[in-house]
């Protein structure tokens, strides 16, 4: 009997040993995807750490420093304190100089600095009121915007807490960031959601796979991604970043050539990631496409997506097709005070750098803004009117005031203005669609493709004409263009 | 001048090899009447063999050209088509009768007569390019010459049947003009084709050409004829090239004639009519867009992230492997694949030469349905000439053994995505004289928007191709009902006479029979055939083609899925195929779940596939095998046992008897 069962036993052992095996899930390879996501950050229950009572909140940002020293220092170093880059050498300028939100104008709301008390609403800090405000103090940091999980948390004027806001129960309920803390004021920029950003939106808070792949299937967190270190977080728009700062790029988890179709990888040292899979923006929700200060303070009716006596005449459009540039990860850009030149023409305030002879540029996805926009019609420079609060346009709808409150040393007010058309290019990344929505050969290539290949440099559609390379070639041949 | 010529046309050439928009480099040109003058002097229509034949050899092209000759130049004596019905007199358009059309083209010495030329330009015209016989009729004569009335006699060329007595009658060629080849059709990106085939429909032959160019502008339907808007023309009286959007044949061209085709970017509508004649037949629509970007009512829509058509998507056009015979571009040579020494031909005729005759004989395959010609069967690019099956394929074992019994189209056209016509019954018409047609791959009415498109899987048949080798194919098939008169000459009852037997009351096919006979038919009889409509486009990419083994090698394989003929047959009858060209069907007629269907069998096909097929003799020999190799083991393994427990028995008792007893 003895002799039976054991060679029986070692026999089911065996396959019994094969079939777990095959059915054991293997580790995933290094350069899979998944293996670039860094681990879920488990919460710490705060509730019991913080006591209360909390009267402002510096007396939060102080409890938080007890346990974590380091980290106002980190943050006060970022661009979310101090709304202004590193300092550097910007694209075709000689100065070095840093650049951000602070003291930049875009065509949208036009500029922070007359605004700031407002517009620091979505500022990581408390008190910024106006110039006084002190960016050295670390109990100002606000800390809660980035990590309260209430959803009870909002800030107003000033970037101080609403009256009403349980400051205790918000602090207590701290972790790591979610989408909500991040899109609180990335998917509001512009004064409202989907306003200015044509991929980031309240659609992506719970998102389905239609809207974006990452946080909709794989169910990512912005900070999967936008990987942060020392309360430095990578990443930043072409409208405040001119130069390359630290960015996140999809060949962080993904291979530079992952498709299997070798002439679809062919395309990767030309056309960005982005350009084929966000092949729309504003996926559910409108965005602005234009906006025409010009016709501000008349008594028309009024409809938030198309007028508003207080900001103008607006265009939104949903699941918008975006429009393709050549973009290297740095931008010229209009600074405060740069004169027009020529008022007639559209002033472009950022403008990607790139061309087919760049080797560091691909073609990207654009959403642009075209703007109407004030301008001293004297000094040729772009206004920074206040719009918001006493005397500012929204109140009393007169330009000339508003300009003459809102006029900095940079930029002056002579007293007489004009309006001038203006245009904002804003590079996309989110909203990332899977290989089966992303674009299709019919969709850039052939008498109906969306790509201009012309105006892109190319010779022609170079799947008949040739890529960059062999249209460099051409034009070198041909007389030395290049 | 002729070198100039030949730089001109070289130029044009090299232009359109963007292929893209319409050329920049083409001269504009003075539009001429059929007598040679300017058609804003004349107000006359517009001669394409006139106009073009300033560069073009016009005659050339319409004498190489099938899509003009539509068969003409390959009649035969009626019923003596290969494959065809025993009154086909042609393979083509013009003296092959199908059913989804119905009106028979009467060849010249019918007594009774059905469509005459003229009736044939009205009803068909739309799918014709026009010339050939639209230009010269049965007799190869101008059908508008002056003495047709006379010499045309009672005949098809002079007459046809009158829709309100039902008798023949004269055509009156002079006033309706003849169809000249349309080069507008095929050569400019926006046809106006809905123009054109109300002219044709309406009778005014001539204005045809004209009529395409709605859309550029240049010309505006008047109360009579068509009114030439001077603005559009220069002073010289000639027309930009921009204007009239010329360019070489889009897809779009392609589909004006042979089915459903979008390049846009609007969401695709499908097109169910019999008009959209490959698209019904086949199911295939061309287009690059994505199933689930279309307007159709898809099922799984959201599931179906490609394309209708995987070439298409890819910016394969029509023309790519469906080119000129004389293309220098893409000729291929005559020289490959012969086995000789030399594998490609690098001499070519010149550009200039090319544009100034370019043959009109274009690259084709071989297929059941397209039976017209033959001649040029095999010669346009398949799939072996632009892909390395062998490279994409290493996933699939037995590679040799499946591409030798399967063609690419089998697993890579796995199921048609849009309806197809199943089967279309003449023998009791409606009230308007329309048949009852069914579709298969869609839930409900093909005029309801809303109705739920399921698409359908084609049935497998085997094929012999030019290689020689019998391969299965993707085939959709059509089953036609309709009454046939089988006299001395069996022709299919004429569609008036059944309009006025349904009128007269008849509202069942055995009083339609009554009536008939009573028309004068002699012995009108019910006859059903299966045309199999092979399929070759709506081709899918790998990741989307037939991969799993069991989808064929299992019970259920779909290489014996059965297809359904039609919701019942008349009478019962028993189906025959027709025009199968190089299919050989195997398989059975039967019934599943109460509607005919027919199940193709491999085994019969010559192919045994493992998993689903069984021959009993195999069955038998691998049993007896089996049972040989267990008794072989179990013998041999007993014999081991007894030997081994022998050994192992006392050896004393052993030694004792040997030793005890002496042998």
């Amino acid at each position: 009997m003895r002799a039976v069962v054991i060679p029986v036993a070692v026999v089911f052992l065996l396959i019994a040993g094969v079939v777990v095996a095959f059915t054991l899930q293997r580790p995933r390879p290094a350069d899979h995807p998944w293996a670039k996501v860094p681990p879920a950050i488990k919460p710490t229950d705060h509730s019991s750490l913080i006591k209360g009572p909390l009267k402002d909140g510096p007396s939060v940002t102080r409890a938080c420093l007890e346990c974590h020293p380091k980290a106002a220092k980190e943050l006060m170093k970022t661009s979310h304190w101090s709304w202004a880059g590193q300092k550097v050498k910007l694209p075709g300028r000689e100065e070095i100089m840093a650049v951000g939100k602070k003291n930049l104008i875009n065509n949208f709301c036009i500029a922070a600095g007359p605004n700031i008390a407002k517009c620091s609403s979505c500022h990581a800090g408390y008190g910024w009121f106006d110039d006084d405000f002190d960016f050295t103090k670390e109990e100002n940091v606000d800390c809660l915007i980035c990590h309260e999980q209430t959803g009870a948390y909002e800030k107003g004027l000033g970037g101080e807490p609403v009256e009403g806001v349980d400051l205790l129960a918000v602090a207590q309920s701290v972790g790591p960031t979610t989408r909500r803390n991040c899109g609180v004021c990335h998917f509001k920029g512009g004064g409202g959601d989907a306003v200015k950003h044509g991929d980031l939106d309240g659609s992506m808070y719970h998102p389905s796979q239609r809207i974006d792949v990452h946080m909709g299937k794989a169910n990512l967190n912005c900070s999967d991604c936008h990987q942060t270190k020392d309360h430095r977080i990578p990443g930043c728009a072409m409208s405040v970043c001119i130069d390359r700062p630290a960015r996140v790029y999809c060949t962080n988890c993904h291979s530079e050539t992952p498709h299997v179709d070798q002439r679809v990888n062919e395309h990767t040292d030309t056309v960005a990631c982005q350009t084929c899979h966000i092949p729309r923006m504003a996926i559910n929700e409108p965005t602005k496409m234009a906006w025409d200060w010009s016709t501000a303070g008349q008594d028309l009716a009024e409809n938030p997506h198309t007028y508003l006596k207080k900001k103008g005449s607006f265009e939104y459009a949903q699941n918008v097709r975006p429009e393709y540039y050549w973009y290297d990860g740095r931008a010229y850009r209009y600074l405060t005070g740069d004169k027009i030149k020529d008022p007639t023409k559209v002033l472009a305030i950022n403008m990607p750098i790139g061309g087919p002879d760049n080797p560091e540029a691909k073609i990207w996805p654009f959403k642009v803004h075209r703007g109407k926009q004030i301008y001293d019609t004297e000094y040729m420079h772009l206004l920074t009117p206040r719009t918001w609060g006493e005397g500012g346009y929204w109140t009393e709808f007169d330009w000339d005031k508003a300009c003459r409150l809102g006029q900095t040393p940079e930029a002056p007010y002579s007293g007489e203005y004009g309006f001038i058309e203006t245009v904002m290019y804003w590079p996309l990344s989110h909203m990332v669609q899977p290989k089966e929505k992303a674009l299709q050969c019919t969709e850039c290539h052939g008498p109906n493709g969306v790509m201009d290949f012309k105006a892109l440099g190319f010779d022609g559609d170079p799947m008949f004409r040739g890529n960059r390379r062999v249209t460099g070639v051409l034009r070198t041949e041909k007389g030395g263009e290049k | 001048m002729r070198w100039f010529s030949s730089l001109f046309i070289a130029a044009m050439l090299a232009m359109s090899a963007s292929a893209q928009e319409s050329s920049g480099l083409h001269p504009p040109i003075p539009l001429l009447d059929a007598a040679g003058g300017n058609v804003l002097d004349s107000g006359r229509p517009v001669s394409t063999m006139r106009t073009c034949n300033g560069c073009h050899d016009t005659a050339y092209i319409e004498s190489h050209s099938f899509h003009a000759a539509m068969g003409y130049d390959e009649r035969t004596a009626v019923g003596f088509v290969e494959g065809g019905r025993p009154w086909d007199f042609s393979p083509g358009l013009f003296g092959r009768w199908d059913p989804l059309d119905y009106r028979y083209l009467t060849p010249p010495g019918d007594e009774r007569l059905d469509l005459g030329v003229a009736d044939w330009v009205c009803l068909l015209g739309a799918r014709h390019v026009g010339g050939g016989p639209a230009r010269t009729g049965h007799a190869g004569l101008p059908l508008d010459r002056p003495g047709i009335s006379s010499d045309g006699g009672e005949g098809p060329d002079a007459m046809v049947l009158d829709p309100e007595t039902g008798q023949p009658r004269a055509w009156d060629w002079q006033a309706s003009g003849t169809v000249e080849m349309n080069c507008f059709l095929c050569h400019t990106l926006r046809p106006d084709n809905e123009a054109r085939i109300k002219e044709l429909e309406d009778g005014r032959f001539a204005w045809s050409g004209t009529a395409t160019l709605a859309g550029t502008g240049i010309v505006k339907r008047a109360e009579e004829g068509w009114h030439y808007d001077r603005q559009q023309f220069s002073e010289q009286g000639t027309v930009d090239a921009q204007r009239l959007g010329l360019s070489d044949p889009q897809p779009e061209n392609c589909g004006l004639c042979h089915g459903q085709v979008q390049a846009g970017q609007e969401p695709l509508q499908l097109n169910l009519t019999l008009a959209a004649r490959s698209t019904a037949t086949t199911g295939r629509v061309f287009s690059g867009q994505r199933m689930s970007d279309s307007a159709a009512n898809l099922a799984d829509k959201q599931n179906l992230g490609r394309a209708w058509d995987v070439h298409a998507e890819r910016l394969v056009g029509c023309t790519d492997c469906h080119f000129s015979m004389n293309n220098p571009a893409f000729y291929t040579s005559s020289m490959a694949g012969m086995g000789g020494h030399i594998d490609f031909d690098p001499r070519r005729s010149s550009v200039g030469e090319y544009l100034l005759r370019p043959s009109h004989q274009f690259a084709k395959g071989t297929t059941s349905q397209g039976t017209t010609a033959r001649f040029l069967g095999d010669t346009m690019r398949h799939c072996n000439d632009c892909h390395r099956a062998e490279k994409s394929h290493q996933w699939l074992p037995y590679r040799e053994s499946h591409f030798a019994a399967l063609s690419c189209e089998a697993c890579h056209i796995p199921h048609a995505a849009a309806p197809a016509v199943e089967s279309v019954d003449w023998t009791v018409p409606s009230a308007k004289g329309e048949p009852t047609v069914t579709w298969r791959g869609i839930e409900g009415d093909v005029n309801d928007p809303g109705a739920l498109i399921t698409g359908f899987r084609p049935v497998l048949l085997p094929r012999q191709n030019a290689d020689g080798k019998t391969r299965l194919v993707p085939c959709n098939l059509v089953t036609a009902s309709y009454w046939v008169d089988n006299g001395s000459l069996p022709r299919p009852v004429r569609l008036p006479d059944l309009e006025k037997v349904v009128a007269d009351g008849a509202a069942d096919r055995e009083t339609v029979r009554a009536g008939l006979v009573a028309l004068g038919y002699t012995s009108p009889e019910i006859r059903v055939d299966v045309q199999p409509y092979e399929m070759h486009h709506g081709v899918v990419g790998g990741s989307w083609a037939t991969r799993s083994c069991d989808g064929c090698h299992a019970a259920g394989s779909v290489l014996n899925q059965p297809m359904s003929l039609a919701a019942s047959l008349p009478d019962g009858k028993a189906p025959q195929w027709v025009q199968t060209g190089t299919l050989a069907p195997a398989g059975a007629w039967t019934e599943v779940d109460g509607r005919p269907v027919f199940r193709p069998s491999t085994l019969e096909a010559g192919f045994y596939v493992l998993g689903h097929d069984g021959r009993r003799w195999i069955d038998v020999l691998g049993i007896a095998m089996l049972l040989g190799v267990l008794l072989g083991v179990t013998i041999h393994g007993g014999l081991r046992v007894r030997h081994f427990l022998a050994r192992r028995a006392p050896a004393t008792a052993e030694e004792k008897t040997t030793e005890g007893e002496p042998a």
